[in-house]
């Protein structure tokens, strides 16, 4: 099992190694600046799997459907 | 005369550099998917300006590259017919400095054509004009730094005029590169040409050049500005609670709840006031006409029907006031992401949270806003059932028989009835649609949910003169329908409520207000309810409310105003008698018990809630959806599930 962005605890610091699946979930990653190598910090989690939000670099924030969290390939930063 | 095309960003304020310069009030919005259409208007300074400039504002888009039809229309504006414009000008986000400068760099590598960048979002200046210097001299741009909530358009429509001005030096020896585009986006740009527009190109060579200009945004960035922290720091706690599972889901359903509380409590008063200034003004033309069908037309037809809707213009207002402060803030966002997961659940995606948001004032425009879901089938879900929404059309309905049939009553200190009667019939429309757009994801709109990103834009403290200003707007539109529509069809009710002049040994040796009741029964309104009462029955209607509700196929506001028609002719001689009363005091002939009673009023209730009573919008359908199966067949579901709730609610409550 791959590390993703959905298995990752709210407050977790990870940064981001690739991406998985179809072509079309990594236009958008990579058109919202959400580049391999980056740090992404897990805000929150909702609900049964709802979306995670999401802080990146230093002033972006937004949420990811789990499903489309699963697709982000991270690990524990400085690891 | 000169088009100026605004491209940015979802949110990145296009839509309010659009209000500012034009003085129009586009909606605006913190959520991504309200601009779905563009929209092209004059500047204000075209007035004292010899030079004529138009601004276009284009769907947001997060680069050049489609996944959705509305994507596609910047992609296509900006590439076909490159002379139907003038200059590009990138609403640049401060919030999303990064990205949106990528997209900018994008379209500058297209295109020979002027362009001007617009930093928007600096709000509390920490885009300095030394900032604005190092940025123009990387970029090889004009800059501007503005807020576009907070500054007024001076310096802006300056800037671009200045800009238009200056003669555009274009080294045409310089071959511009096609866009590459891979084979799925090319659905969303049906009017771009191959290898004229652009060229095809494996997917791994568009991604590497997204990245390139991400790369190379980033880079810019770095050499001249950082961020304060102050704001996301601010964010960052608000969303710790605002965005947490337990916490989160609870204010979301207090402000909700706050939100229709606030519409009865705070309207009330001013709803009485109205209503009384209505009816003393009727008293006051009364006086200086002398009996006859003039005045009765006047004070029966004219006051009584656009009176009856006039008064709820408080509600409107307050409602459109408090969900723009929400807009404005960034919350919207957030219920967006707490709703996501219950839109999932019925098959939708999140991007239908708008639409059903925007449902609660009104369907065309939240039909026109669900072009922004990617997904046919889960667009074509969400529009059908869109409509059960509560629009406000219904709020008049909702608020005449809640008012007058529920009994206030306060439950655990803080529960009103009459309020959870209205969160209730809220509740009901919304859930319904989505049970119903669930039921058309699994059998007619099978598929594949589309995939979910929803950005949080930073809190921002909401302008209350925004606000007030977008319920001013929306006040006036209703004013508009009740002062042009409704007056016009009040007049034709109060026609066909009129006339023919019934036989007079009918109205021989009777009381006068018996006259006017046989008058009605005779007229011809009053024979078509009568011929289409056997259908009522079963949901407990008499001829009268099926002439309300045959008139509210028009538009559900005007049952309103027609049982306002209805009933003054029925009662002209009582002095002042509001509707409710009217209503209450209403006798039936057959039984010698009240017309209206509780079963009735929650008939007439939840026939309200899911039928289709709106030819606007079944207009709408058709331009939207290209084809008349669609509004048709809206209408039969719809109508047989309000005639089925009705009868229903009745059985079970007489």
């Amino acid at each position: 099992m791959s590390y993703t962005l959905a298995d990752v605890e709210p407050g977790s610091i990870v940064e981001i190694i690739g991406y998985e699946g179809e072509s079309q979930y990594e236009f958008k990653f990579i058109s919202l600046g959400i580049l391999p190598g980056d740090l992404v910090t897990v805000q929150s989690k909702s609900f049964f799997g709802g979306p995670i939000s999401i802080k990146h670099g230093e002033w972006n924030f937004f949420a990811l459907r789990y499903n489309y969290a699963k697709k982000i390939l991270v690990k524990k930063a400085g690891a | 005369m000169e088009n100026i095309l605004l491209v940015g960003f979802p949110n990145s304020g296009k839509s309010t550099i659009y209000n500012l310069l034009t003085g129009q009030l586009r909606k605006v919005s913190n959520y991504s998917g309200v601009t779905v259409d563009s929209a092209q208007a004059a500047l204000i300074s075209n007035t004292i300006n010899a030079k004529k400039l138009h601004v276009v504002d284009l769907p947001g888009v997060y680069n050049l590259i489609p996944t959705s039809i509305d994507e596609g229309v910047t992609t296509t504006s900006l590439l076909k017919d490159t002379s139907k414009y003038h200059t590009i000008a990138m609403v640049i986000d401060l919030d999303r400095f990064e990205a949106s400068l990528s997209l900018l760099l994008a379209v500058k590598e297209l295109t020979h054509k002027k362009m001007v960048a617009i930093i928007n979002k600096n709000d509390h200046d920490l885009f300095t004009p030394d900032h604005v210097k190092k940025l123009e001299a990387k970029i090889g741009i004009p800059v501007i730094s503005i807020s576009a909530l907070h500054d007024n358009e001076k310096d802006l429509d300056k800037f671009l005029r200045v800009h238009s001005d200056v003669p555009h030096m274009v080294d045409t020896t310089i071959v511009k590169p096609k866009m590459k585009l891979h084979t799925e986006s090319r659905q969303y740009i049906p009017d771009l040409l191959l290898d004229e527009h652009f060229h095809e190109a494996p997917s791994d060579e568009v991604i590497q050049h997204m990245k390139n200009h991400q790369a190379e945004a980033r880079g810019i960035i770095h050499d001249i500005y950082s961020h304060s922290t102050a704001k996301t720091k601010m964010t960052e706690k608000i969303d710790s609670i605002v965005l947490h599972k337990v916490w989160g889901t609870i204010i979301f359903l207090a402000i909700f709840y706050f939100i229709f509380h606030s519409i009865y409590t705070w309207a009330g008063p001013i709803m009485d006031w109205s209503e009384g200034l209505v009816a003393s003004l009727g008293e006051f033309i009364s006086q200086y006409m002398s009996d006859g069908f003039l005045k009765s037309l006047v004070i029966d037809g004219v006051i009584a029907g656009v009176g009856g809707v006039i008064v709820f213009l408080p509600q409107i207002m307050i409602l459109f006031f408090l969900l723009s402060i929400l807009e404005q803030s960034g919350y919207i966002s957030r219920a967006a992401v707490l709703t996501d997961k219950v839109m999932s659940t019925f098959g939708l995606n999140g991007k239908a949270f708008l639409p059903y948001m925007s449902g609660f004032a009104c369907s065309i425009p939240a039909i026109m806003a669900a072009r922004s879901i990617p997904n046919h089938r889960e667009r074509a879900a969400t529009i059908m059932t869109i409509p059960m929404i509560t629009c406000s059309a219904r709020l008049p309905v909702y608020v005449l028989l809640i008012g007058t049939f529920i009994p206030s009553r306060t439950y655990l200190g803080f529960l009103n009835s009459q309020a959870l009667a209205f969160f209730f019939l809220y509740f009901l429309g919304s859930f319904t649609a989505l049970l119903v757009a669930k039921l058309f994801r699994l059998t007619i709109y099978k598929g594949e949910s589309s995939n979910f990103i929803i950005d949080l834009p930073h809190y921002e403290k909401p302008s209350l003169l925004f606000a007030g200003k977008q319920s001013l707007k929306r006040g006036q539109v209703f004013l508009k329908k009740a002062g042009t529509i409704i007056l016009g069809l009040s007049i034709i009710i109060w026609f066909l409520s009129t006339f023919p002049n019934p036989k007079p040994e009918l109205i021989a040796n009777q009381a006068p207000e018996q006259i006017s009741a046989i008058r009605l029964e005779n007229s011809y309104l009053g024979q078509t309810g009568k011929f289409i009462e056997p259908v009522l029955r079963p949901m407990g209607m008499n001829w009268k409310m099926g002439v309300g509700v045959l008139v509210a196929f028009g538009a559900r506001e005007l049952f309103v105003s027609t049982l306002g028609t209805v009933y003054a002719l029925g009662d002209v001689d009582e002095e002042s008698a509001s509707l409710h009363e009217r209503l209450m005091a209403e006798i039936d002939p057959a039984t010698g018990q009240p017309a209206f009673n509780i079963a009735v009023a929650w008939s007439i209730l939840i026939f309200f809630v899911f039928s289709l009573q709106c030819i606007s919008t079944l207009a709408i359908l058709r331009r939207e959806m290209g084809s008349w199966k669609y509004p048709l067949f809206m209408f039969a579901y719809m109508g047989a599930l309000g005639y089925g709730g009705a009868t229903l609610a009745y059985q079970l409550l007489k």
